[in-house]
């Protein structure tokens, strides 16, 4: 299938509409006819209606406050039985407009940093490309790997950490006792080697801002990442946790991101067109059937990628102190793609003078959630919990950046 | 089955000794940073003021790392009401307000084996009904604010309310804090607070400890 001309994302500017096509650099110009087409990609969305209408149809509300789903979000199933029929969700409860506009640079850093706590590494080092790439601040092979270390720890925490989740849905304790120990054991390398459990305070613009300790990082890291691969073989023959999640939400589109595009067979990662990863060797993982077993595969095949990485990453480290580059220009736009955890995220900027201008984020989540709605069409309401955390969304980045 | 015990009798026992002992690790940041030398200037929250940080605005950014460093010091709350008819079991509903995302995960690695809260008496529920603790986390929401007032509504008495973060503690850098929806019993510092910190603000909040 090529999806080279698959949108990813669209944004109105100065009373222009722009969409954003997979492995494409620049933001292009939209004619009004494709509108009602593009407007899933609109970052302004805050409803996902899938309202079905008929004789005995119910829609049953879940949320939003719920102990079930770990952050705030309404959903409500249509049904008239055990079956969904089609499903909507409000994600916009907890919404936070978060002001990065005109904001100073390091301002604005803190708050990328925690529109996604979980995945700020991710977030934060996007924001620190984006404004690089477009004021011209060549920085330093050191800060790369630094960053890389940081995303990859930060993929093997949250991937474990939707795997958890899958596991305590299934009522597999032990087994998610076992890998919570193991995130937290990931967490605390993190604590250690950065100074914050989530890697706050570390990214800069032009660097990195603290000295790190990475002494026995990577052993670390490997003795992580083999024990998960013990308890994956152990999980993997448990029949009931695999019949839970084997043909639950199975959504094939074009659209998905990240380890849910790549559960549909699909080999895109933006990882393989990003410069920082030119000189690290790592597989781009994939599997078919487009369920919520084969979206776990692909979490858990990449944690050994992300090993993988973080090893050849801290051997081409050439100082652990913080290291600021300086700007170039003052003006200037770019657009970023990095691979969260979750899936692509995406990040155009433009920059007057020194100032931020203008801004379009569209994270994984987006188009994510719409997938996992789409997929519950036909599930039974005990499948909600299988599908919905095998994608790995995080409401909190459905916040508005402007 | 047998092997999964196996592999946590190879494991040993993992689970901290505290309260008893210190922790066995601290995310330095999380903790209150303590003045060292200098003056700090550039503080994004306004915390420090004769060189004293506020738990409560602390956003935990290491900004003033030139004249501050991390306490390491597991007390990082403010308990402004104690419960002890909650000593010895304490079920805590937890309520997202407008969070980051990293609040809740660290909420939810008190379950973890290196934690355990259910060893020290506290369980998450999944209904405010049977709560005796509210656990507010994230900036409030306008959406949220009803959301917030109906659960403690609906909480038997007697209850405490935490406010966990900087987020409800004041805002952080992100919105608003939980000051004028509900008052909050106990404020615990950090963002996010770092697990060992949230189990010693349970523990100080039902008096358990000194
Ligand atoms: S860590 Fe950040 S928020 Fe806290 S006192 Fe230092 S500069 Fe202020
Ligand atoms: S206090 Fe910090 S970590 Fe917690 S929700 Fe707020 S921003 Fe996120």
């Amino acid at each position: 299938m090529n999806t080279d001309n698959v949108i990813e994302g669209f944004f109105y500017n100065g009373g222009t509409q722009y969409k954003i096509l997979r492995r494409t650099e620049y933001p292009q110009k939209v004619t009004a006819e494709s509108l009602d087409q593009l407007d899933q990609w609109n970052c302004l969305r805050t409803e996902f209606q899938h309202e079905t209408r008929g004789e005995n149809i119910m829609g049953f509300d879940y949320g939003p406050s719920m102990g079930g789903v770990i952050e705030s979000i309404l959903f409500r199933m249509y049904t008239n039985g055990e079956r969904i029929v089609s499903m909507s969700a409000f994600p916009h409860f907890k919404e936070r407009a978060i002001s990065i506009r005109s904001q100073p640079f390091d301002m604005a850093l803190m708050r990328m940093e925690r529109f996604n706590g979980f995945h700020s590494a991710s977030y934060s080092t996007m924001f620190c490309r984006v404004i690089e790439q477009s004021m011209r601040i060549k920085t330093t092979q050191s800060t790369h790997m630094i960053r890389i270390i940081m995303m990859e720890m930060e993929r093997i925490a949250s991937h474990i950490f939707v795997i958890t989740r899958l596991c305590e849905a299934a009522s597999q304790n032990i087994a998610a006792f076992h890998l919570n120990a193991l995130r937290e054991r990931i967490i605390r390398l993190a604590a250690k080697a950065f100074g914050h459990r989530y890697f706050f305070g570390i990214n800069s613009v032009g660097g990195t801002a603290r000295k790190i300790h990475i002494d026995h990082l990577w052993e670390d890291v490997g003795q992580i990442v083999n024990e998960f691969n013990d308890i994956l073989k152990l999980l993997s023959g448990s029949r009931i946790f695999i019949d839970r999640i084997q043909k639950t939400c199975i959504i094939e589109r074009p659209w998905l991101s990240g380890p849910a595009l790549r559960a549909t067979g699909e080999k895109y990662d933006a990882r393989m067109s990003d410069s920082y990863y030119d000189r690290i060797k790592f597989n781009v993982v994939s599997e078919m059937g487009s369920d919520s077993l084969a979206r776990f595969l692909v979490r858990a095949r990449e944690i050994t990628e992300s090993g993988k990485i973080i090893e050849q990453a801290v051997s081409q480290i050439e100082t652990t102190k913080p290291v600021i580059e300086t700007a170039s220009e003052k003006s200037g736009n770019s657009l970023v793609r990095i691979e969260t955890p979750s899936g692509n995220a995406i990040f155009y900027m433009e920059i007057e003078d020194g100032n931020i201008e203008y801004t379009y984020l569209r994270p994984p989540s987006l188009v994510n959630l719409e997938g996992f709605l789409l997929g519950m069409k036909g599930n039974v309401k005990t499948d909600f919990p299988f599908a919905y955390e095998s994608f790995g969304i995080w409401v909190s980045e459905l916040s508005v950046i402007a | 089955m047998s092997r999964w015990i196996l592999r946590g009798l190879k494991k040993g026992i993992i689970t901290s000794r505290f309260p008893k002992n210190e922790p066995e690790t601290i995310s330095p940041w999380s903790t209150l940073p303590v003045y060292m030398k200098n003056s700090y200037k550039g503080c994004p929250t306004d915390a420090i003021h004769n060189n004293e940080v506020d738990l409560r605005r602390c956003i935990s950014c290491g900004r003033c790392s030139s004249s501050f460093s991390p306490s390491l010091n597991v007390n990082n709350s403010i308990i402004l009401r104690s419960e002890r008819y909650l000593k010895k079991s304490l079920k805590i509903y937890v309520l997202d307000a407008g969070s980051c995302g990293a609040c809740n995960t660290e909420l939810h690695a008190l379950s973890n084996p290196f934690y355990d809260m259910n060893r020290l008496g506290i369980f998450f529920v999944n209904t405010p009904k049977q709560a005796d603790a509210l656990f507010v986390i994230g900036v409030l929401s306008e959406q949220m604010k009803r959301v917030v007032k109906e659960a403690y509504d609906i909480m038997a008495e007697p209850k405490l309310v935490f406010a966990m973060g900087a987020c409800p503690a004041s805002g952080n850098i992100l919105g608003s804090s939980l000051s004028g929806i509900l008052d909050a019993d106990v404020i615990i510092g950090g963002c996010p607070p770092d697990p060992f910190v949230i189990l010693n603000a349970i523990m100080n909040a039902r008096g358990d400890v000194s």
